[in-house]
């Protein structure tokens, strides 16, 4: 499945979040922390991105039964994704840089 | 003390049921996701609770599940094969057209009864009839029986037929054909709208025992024949067939 995602705020925050702490992906709850997103909000976004191809995620490493507690599981932007985010990031900025140029 | 010993017993109590709240709401929250999903959710949506600090915020977060579960549902719902989403589609018209349908059918039914219940309520207002309307049962020698003790009146070309008014088997049926019974003459014992059996099986039967489906809907009376020549010492006539005898003509 890969119909684009739409671009919302928190979809941009999610992105942001995901971009700037990359590295081996982050859970949904460091992801809700650091976008202040709720998760009503966030699991739809999460799941909305992955099925366009611009996320994976994968489980902890360990079991449930060596961790004492449920997994978390830890989502990284794809190559695609990191591509398409930074287009969107693109298209915003100039957008925003344009709306304050007129303001002026 | 009791203002001092309220807010404290509530927190309490609040502390002690808010895990199990929290629990029920992410019980549902994960009945609202698509089966494939569930598991996976749960676990995740488990791990991440267990991050969130406090009673009150893992409520939260679980009430924001169960807005998760739904859009969750819905989004997977839309992600279906066109294929797929055009035959739900097309079983939820036809459902829906068939309940329409049944209403439909339903209402028009009891409209139908209402009206003939009305056509009689009509005639015995109007002092046509005052028999009491009943379905007759059994076969056909056995006198119907009365709910009440209204006289039977009707008004047939001027004169009055009540029951035992002596008349006569017109030659013609209602629709114009020739009366099987016609030129008998006897007594009304009784008279009413006579309605049909409501099964079709009912209904052959009643048809082969009375063999004159003129009267049906039609306010008849049962005559009593003076001659019991006639194997049957009863007979059910509409109204409109009989014509009164003046009471001399009595034998």
């Amino acid at each position: 499945m890969s119909t684009e995602p739409r671009l919302t705020t928190q979809t941009l925050k999610v992105l942001g979040t995901l971009m700037t702490h990359s590295s081996d992906g982050l859970s949904g709850a460091e992801i809700g922390r650091a976008a202040k997103l709720q998760s009503g909000t966030l699991y739809p976004i999460l799941l909305r991105l992955e099925q366009a191809g611009w996320l994976k995620s994968h489980w902890e490493s360990e079991t449930p039964q060596e961790l004492g507690r449920p997994r978390r599981r830890f989502y990284q932007l794809t190559g695609m994704g990191a591509r398409k985010a930074k287009s969107a990031f693109r298209d915003v900025t100039s957008t925003i840089g344009g709306l304050e140029w007129q303001t002026r | 003390m009791a203002n001092a010993l309220g807010p404290s017993f509530l927190g309490d109590e609040l502390k002690v049921w808010m895990p199990w709240f929290t629990k029920r709401l992410l019980h549902i929250a994960i009945r609202r996701l698509p089966e494939a999903q569930r598991e996976r959710f749960s676990e995740e949506w488990a791990s991440h609770i267990n991050e969130v600090r406090g009673e009150t915020r893992k409520a939260a977060f679980a009430l924001g599940c169960i807005f998760a579960g739904l859009q969750i549902a819905s989004l997977l719902k839309s992600g279906e094969p066109v294929l797929s989403r055009i035959l739900t589609r097309t079983l939820d018209i036809i459902v829906s057209a068939g309940v329409q349908w049944l209403k439909s059918a339903l209402a028009s039914c009891v409209e139908m009864h209402l009206q003939h219940t009305k056509a009689v309520m009509r005639v015995q207002t109007q002092g046509v009839l005052r028999g009491i309307p009943e379905e007759p049962r059994g076969i056909i020698n056995e006198l119907p029986r009365k709910r009440g003790l209204v006289k039977a009146e009707t008004v047939r070309h001027g004169r009055h037929l009540c029951e035992g008014a002596h008349v006569k088997v017109g030659p013609t049926r209602p629709d114009g054909t020739a009366h099987p019974h016609a030129g008998k003459t006897g007594r009304i014992t009784s008279s009413c709208v006579l309605r049909a059996p409501s099964t079709p099986g009912n209904l052959s039967a009643f048809m082969d025992s009375y063999s004159d489906p003129c009267w049906l809907g039609r306010p008849a009376a049962m005559i009593q024949i003076d001659a019991a020549v006639w194997p049957r010492k009863f007979i059910w006539v509409s109204v409109e067939c009989l014509e009164a005898l003046s009471e001399d003509t009595r034998s």
